[in-house]
């Protein structure tokens, strides 16, 4: 289909679901339970056409008087009244049998209101749910249905039919509802619970004449603003960002802590995706803050996405660092992008994300912590990784060395790198921090698991976080008072030991 | 009265006038009748296709400051009632529209618009 034949809705994040817009003339039915947002969206549609399409429109109601509406519309910033002064759009009230009328004659009122402004969009509210074809007065009511689709049609007409669903979760049915026959767009708008939470989604089940993307989309309604859909986190995106997973096989992005750069072969690759593994309190959201003040500091841009802690906190953490991320952030060289876990909407969040990253271009990102994403998205461990995967995907496409951290419940040992959730795939380096009891003291011990296109020493090195300065990987042999790591085996299973013999640096 | 608050939430309205009658809640006579006063008054314009029973109905003063005033003594039952009962020649009505036991006709009234009425 041209892109001249597509009607853009013009609401936020669904023209581009909708693979740009409607096709021109399309009968579009929007099915949903009262209150799943029809109105809204048929509103919107006229508005956005009248507003910033110059497409004039007309919103017929059945049941709520056109005075609510104005007063409903005004709250999202829509300014009908003075629309209709214009003569962008009219809000006709009428009776659903008037229009059926209306519409089988060719010089019918309405039409002609509506061929007064030139309408090129029409918002109907409502109709009542259509009986299944051939039962009930199924036959009557697809001859009702389709002579009202021909009258939009004759009109050249780009039409929104709010229609309101029956009480129950919609299922294919073997005998599909006639208005789904007839209609060349499908709209589903659902509220579904989410562990006593309340999420909106979106679905084109079908449409005729162009590409869309399937499945629920996440959906907000905004106030002072309109619809916000956003697209489901598993739908594939453009080819381009699956492509763009080369790497750049020159160019590495320094941690930021040091010694570790010399262990991680010079730092990591731009476009990799590095997981830092541990318990809590080990040290991962220090590194996270060292690798954003180290990006600062040679002049490239951080991101640091936390579900975890707030930005006040983030900088307090900071300053007992010595970092001064405030003033990274004046200079526009951090941002710090803090979503409360609580009631978190999947879709929405990584929209939020997708938008940063393309406007913000970071060159680094922290996200702390993907634990908390995995013990907010609850039991579907499908959903954390489709988004894990999206994200990474994004982080690739512009070439982003992204730093996750991952906590670890094991205090002492590990015996998976990421528990139940099968990501390790999908990331290029796995540092370990861990715990190690020697003595009467826990040590710091980091290993590197993995590290693709890299070559790996498997040695455990020991860290410490210095007050005031942050985290730092220790040669081999430092304390005179204390063996070194060499000296032990065992040091990330449960029960080092120290060798009987004598270790190669201690020669 | 009831009519043009009606009309102010419904600034374009396409129904057949029993219709209108059953939305306002008095007879059809009456409504006919009140709606001939309004379009005299240039309150509302009418029109009709040959063919349908449907007239569409469009306020034309919708945002002036008369009328508002009007719509805000008009929104309570009490207001409706004072207003109605300082109308000349009208004491109250009732929803038949029929003329009250001492004589005097209960029809609605519609007061005329102040401005621009010709």
């Amino acid at each position: 289909v041209p892109e001249r034949d597509l009607v853009k809705t013009g609401i936020t994040g669904f023209d581009a679901i909708l693979g740009g817009g409607l096709p021109r003339g399309n009968i579009i039915v929007v099915e949903g339970l009262a209150g799943s947002g029809k109105t809204s969206l048929g509103l919107e549609f006229v508005y956005r056409g009248a507003k910033e399409f110059d497409e004039p429109g007309l919103i017929v109601l059945f049941e709520v008087a056109p005075l609510k509406v104005i007063r409903d519309a005004a709250q999202f910033g829509w300014d009908f009244p003075d629309l209709e002064r214009h003569g962008k759009i009219k809000i006709v009230f009428t009776t659903r049998s008037v229009l059926q009328h209306e519409l089988e004659q060719a010089d019918g009122l309405l039409l002609a209101e509506a061929a007064q402004i030139g309408a090129r969009r029409i918002f109907i509210d409502s109709l009542p749910p259509l009986p299944v074809d051939g039962q009930n007065g199924g036959n009557g009511a697809r001859d009702v249905f389709h002579l009202l689709a021909q009258g939009l049609q004759r009109e050249h007409l780009t039409a929104i039919l709010a229609v309101e669903a029956p009480g129950v979760e919609r299922t294919r049915l073997a005998t599909p509802p006639l208005e789904e026959f007839i209609a060349d767009t499908l709209l589903v708008l659902r509220i579904q619970d989410v562990q006593r939470a309340a999420s909106r989604s979106i679905e084109v089940v079908k449409s005729r004449g162009h590409h869309f993307q399937m499945g629920r989309h996440t959906f907000r309604i905004v106030d002072g603003h309109g619809l916000e859909v956003y697209r489901r986190v598993q739908a594939p995106r453009d080819a381009s960002r699956e492509l763009a997973a080369a790497y750049d096989p020159a160019t590495r992005v320094s941690t930021g802590v040091p010694g570790l750069d010399d262990v991680v072969n010079g730092g990591y690759f731009l476009g990799s995706t590095t997981l830092l593994v541990g318990v809590s309190g080990v040290g991962k959201s220090v590194m996270g803050l060292q690798y954003v003040a180290e990006g600062a500091r040679r002049g490239e841009r951080s991101l640091m996405l936390s579900l975890d802690e707030a930005p006040a906190q983030i900088m307090r953490n900071a300053a007992t660092l010595g970092i001064d991320l405030e003033a990274d952030i004046k200079r526009d060289m951090v941002r710090i992008q803090f979503d409360s876990p609580q009631e978190i909407e999947i879709d929405r969040h990584f929209y939020q994300i997708e938008q940063t990253v393309q406007q913000f271009r970071p060159r680094r990102v922290v996200i702390d912590s993907l634990s908390t994403y995995a013990s907010t998205l609850g039991t579907s461990v499908r959903v954390f990784r489709d988004f894990f995967h999206a994200l990474v995907a994004l982080m690739k496409q512009y070439q982003v060395a992204a730093v996750y951290n991952h906590e670890n419940p094991e205090i002492l040992g590990m015996s998976s790198m990421a528990g139940e959730y099968a990501m390790s795939s999908l990331v290029d380096n796995i540092l370990l921090l861990n715990w190690v009891e020697l003595g009467d003291e826990f040590r710091l011990g980091l290993t590197v698991a993995k590290m693709r296109a890299n070559p790996t020493s498997r040695v455990t090195h020991e860290c410490e976080v210095v007050n005031g300065q942050g985290m730092r990987v220790l040669p081999r042999r430092i304390r005179p008072a204390a063996l070194p790591f060499a000296a032990y085996q065992g040091l990330v299973s449960r029960a080092s030991e120290h060798h009987a013999a004598r270790g190669p640096d201690e020669e | 009265l009831a009519l043009v608050l009606f009309f102010h939430r419904h600034p374009r309205a396409l129904l057949p006038s029993d219709r209108l009658a059953a939305f306002v809640g008095y007879n059809l006579k009456h409504v006919t009748q009140s709606l001939d006063l309004l379009a005299e008054a240039g309150l509302v314009e009418q029109s009709q296709h040959p063919t349908q029973a449907a007239r569409l109905y469009v306020l034309k003063t919708p945002e002036s400051e008369w009328l508002a005033a009007l719509l805000e003594i008009a929104s309570t039952r009490e207001g409706r009632r004072n207003l109605i009962a300082a109308l000349p020649g009208v004491a109250s009505t009732d929803k038949s529209g029929q003329k009250s036991p001492n004589g005097k006709d209960r029809r609605p009234r519609v007061a005329r618009a102040p401005t621009k009425s010709r």
